[in-house]
């Protein structure tokens, strides 16, 4: 019995220490971290370097200044100086550049002389809403939310200063007025002659004087592009010439709206509205303009202005969605070969289906969206037009991505990862699916870890993916307590990495690992990384075509190190799977030479041949 | 001409590795920031376009365009025509922020300067007593920060201290010290290049 008490205490002890050295606390530093703090310490030149170095970044560019007292910084610790330096305003600009960069973004600068923000910058609502939340901890990932207030610039100040502007209100609602009352008369007196001339003008010349009355031209074309405001009869009647007749109910509906509007623009007045501050920054009420996040004319800029053209169908958004939230960089060769496209071999060439099993069902999700942005709905009575000009029945240009009757999903839409297993991957069937796969995929937690990191050390270095991954794994811990804060941490570690700390880092260097990485046991930092950056979208952690995984350093039979690389479920002797990658890199053959259906800059290129033939020529087993 | 031929020397090697993103230009507008950040203060908006005397001629320096989709960076490259035009924009400046060492400084760019710029930049009026030297670093530091290594330091504080020409230096003017002092910081690869 003693023994069992004994045993049975040991296991409590056990357990209790367990728990001590299980999951790392959040929103703490790692010992990664603590090594480069500490090698900081130790040499004032290089905090004092440093120490700049994360002001220019932390507060876009400006630096140290006469109000900082640079002496007291330096005797904090690194991580307290990182505290104070992203409770300044200026963060907000910087996380809002880097909320920009991530999304394709880069004005050139943020803000006017006057210091107000660019009206470029205010379309991108997700960009501000992202640090806007950042300064007040809370949530971050806003950035990848698409249902966004629009922040709107002043109005532009006019000739006759506001009395003149408080005339031009009244004369939008009194022309908005008497238009109507002629379209209600002539209606009655059954003048079919009214129809898109009267509605034109009634539509149009009220949405002018707006404009003339300082309203930006962002918010003209809302209105005349929004199914919810003029946009259908506007389509119709300015766009074609031809259409319905103006549909009285639905002007008397306009009206209310267009009264909110008109509040909603007063409260944007210069006198009492400059956009200098992220907190102060104000958005138009939202019940004057549409907001269904994905047809919205104002916030939808992200991607709407891209073509749909009948060539791509819409596989330029689909790219640019994978590249920007994914990092997912389709490179693919002979796309602009339009022959292949006609006769639809392009498509089914197997190099070119390395990307197009991903991009095409991509593609659908903006299957149902006009090539201005627009929701069509889906109705089969509407034509697709295509920004080249021609334009397809929607329900025909639909089936593109309509699945077999077999199948278990009336579309093949989705976010793919796998060609083989269904299971990896993720359907749906509209927009607003994209929108939610990416608030979820941890492929998109993976991209924006990679481009803070990106954004603070410059494009192109090199980086440890086992590095890459550990920031990415404690972001997205952490980012389900408070994104915010997350965000915040994330840029912590990496401004306290050795490569930030670094007095000239070398690109093709690696100077983190992950914690317990042992550097030598991985393959040169380089060679890593190029791997990681061409080929681990297949051969990598969620993919490992061929049984190849480039991402995992192994020792294999014999004591070598190579790539886990499974034929029949057994790992390969490292010899032999060099020379067979070595194989698929330096083939001629189109079907064969890697990456598939994809280029890689033939600099790139060279340094894995040259790796991998010193390493058959070191003979490993 | 001595000081854009050091710099032509210095930068158009670095076409070298031309699809490296290391060789690009910043770009106007960060160097305009970075400039606004560490010589002047808020009262002042510098822009190097007005250097250039055109908004266009500032563009072919490196900027963003931004078409449908994404922002790209062009004209970053280094190449003469860029090249010269940083030349001439940010020698324009080292020689307008040289008068500050004039016998009587205009007051409206006293006023423009920020603090710690101000503080070292009038330490070089001194040139060629000892008290300049000793304030070269802080001007260096107040204007490049910790952009380049400290070997860069070195050898900038070297060329006018122990170079052929230091002996030739220490008969010049202190106002014409300064503006080179300055041009060789701002035309530093360190500070115009991205990293």
């Amino acid at each position: 019995m003693a023994h069992l008490q004994i045993i049975g205490v040991l296991a409590l002890a056990l357990g209790l220490t367990a728990c001590t050295r299980g999951p790392k606390a959040p929103f703490t530093l790692g010992e990664t971290e603590r090594a480069s703090i500490e090698a900081l310490q130790a040499d004032p030149w290089a905090k004092e370097r440093w120490l700049h170095k994360t002001a220019s970044l932390l507060r876009y560019r400006q630096g140290l200044d006469a109000a900082d007292d640079v002496e007291a910084l330096k005797s904090q610790p690194p991580e307290a100086v990182v505290a104070a330096l992203m409770r300044d305003a200026r963060f907000g600009d910087a996380t809002l550049d880097f909320a920009l960069y991530f999304l394709g973004k880069r004005p050139n600068s943020l803000r006017d002389a006057r210091g107000w923000y660019r009206e470029q910058v205010l379309l991108i609502p997700q960009a501000v809403s992202a640090a806007r939340e950042t300064l007040r901890d809370g949530d971050f990932l806003q950035l990848l939310n698409f249902d966004q207030p629009y922040y709107g610039l002043p109005l532009r100040p006019i000739q006759g200063g506001e009395p003149a502007r408080e005339k031009l209100f009244k004369d939008a609602v009194a022309h908005f007025d008497r238009l109507a009352a002629e379209v209600e008369a002539g209606m009655a007196a059954g003048d079919k002659n009214l129809t898109c001339k009267t509605a034109g003008e009634y539509m149009v010349h009220p949405a002018h004087i707006l404009v003339d009355a300082g309203m930006t031209l962002v918010l003209y074309d809302h209105l005349m592009n929004s199914p919810e405001w003029f946009g259908e009869h506007h389509l119709y009647c300015v766009s074609s010439g031809t259409g319905p007749a103006p549909d009285l109910v639905r002007y008397r509906a306009i009206r209310p709206k267009f009264l909110k509007l008109i509040d909603a623009l007063k409260t944007q007045l210069p006198a009492n509205y400059a956009p200098t501050e992220l907190a102060k920054l104000r958005a138009l009420d939202s019940a004057t303009m549409s907001h269904n996040g994905f047809y919205n004319q104002l916030t939808n800029r992200l991607w709407a202005k891209i073509d749909n053209s009948t060539t791509n169908y819409n596989r330029r958004r689909a790219a640019f969605f994978l590249k920007r939230f994914f990092c997912d960089d389709l490179t693919p060769v002979n796309v602009a070969l339009p022959s292949a496209h006609v006769t639809g071999r392009h498509g089914s060439e197997p190099s070119c289906m390395a990307c197009h099993y991903k991009l095409d069902p991509m593609a659908g999700f903006f299957k149902d969206v006009s090539h201005l942005g627009v929701f069509y709905g889906t109705a089969s009575h509407h034509h697709v037009k295509f920004s080249d000009g021609p334009t397809q029945l929607h329900n025909r240009y639909v089936t593109e991505w309509r699945a077999p009757e077999s199948a278990p999903r009336p579309w093949l839409v989705g976010y793919i990862r796998s060609m083989e297993l269904e299971n990896e991957n993720t359907y749906g069937e509209a927009l607003p699916d994209l929108f939610r796969i990416i608030q979820t995929a941890p492929e998109v937690k993976a991209c924006l870890t990679r481009r803070v990191y990106e954004y603070a050390l410059g494009e192109g270095r090199s980086v440890d993916a086992s590095y890459l991954s550990y920031l990415e794994r404690a972001f997205s811990e952490e980012a389900k307590v408070n994104s915010a804060r997350a965000f915040k941490m994330l840029l912590t570690r990496i401004v306290l990495s050795g490569a930030f700390a670094h007095p000239n880092p070398d690109p093709n260097e690696c100077y983190d690992y992950a914690p317990g990485v042992n550097p030598q046991a991985r393959p040169p930092c380089q060679v890593a990384f190029i791997f990681e950056k061409n080929c681990a979208s297949c051969h990598g952690p969620t993919a490992a075509k061929g049984g190849l995984r480039l991402t995992e350093w192994v020792a294999t039979e014999g004591g070598a190190r190579g790539f886990t690389h499974k034929k029949a479920g057994q790992q390969l002797p490292a010899r032999e799977s060099f020379t067979r990658i070595l194989n698929r890199l330096t083939t001629s053959d189109p079907d064969a030479r890697m990456p598939m259906g994809q280029s890689m800059p033939d600099p790139e290129r060279v340094i894995l041949v040259k790796w991998l033939e010193e390493q058959l020529k070191k003979g490993a087993p | 001409m001595r000081t854009l031929v050091l710099f032509v020397s210095l930068i158009l090697p670095l076409r070298i590795q031309a699809a490296d993103v290391c060789s690009l230009y910043r770009g106007y507008a960060e160097v305009d920031q970075i400039i606004q950040a560490r010589v002047f203060n808020s009262s002042y908006s510098f822009r190097i376009a007005d250097r250039l005397g055109s908004e266009e001629l500032s563009k072919l320096l490196g900027h963003y365009v931004t078409h449908t989709t994404e922002s790209q960076f062009q004209n970053g490259l280094p190449n003469p025509t860029n090249t010269v035009l940083w030349y001439i924009g940010l020698s324009k400046l080292a020689q307008e922020l040289s008068a500050i060492c004039a016998p009587r400084p205009p007051q409206e760019l006293v006023r423009s300067l920020n603090p710690i710029f101000l503080h070292a930049a009038n330490a070089m009026c001194a040139w060629p007593a000892q008290a300049s030297k000793t304030a070269q670093e802080r001007l260096w530091l107040a204007v490049m920060g910790y952009e380049a290594p400290r070997a860069e330091l070195e050898a900038w504080r070297g060329f006018f201290n122990q170079g052929e020409e230091a002996q030739a230096f220490e008969r010049t003017p202190a106002t014409e010290m300064l503006a080179k002092h300055l041009a060789l910081i701002f035309l530093n690869p360190h500070f115009l290049l991205r990293k």
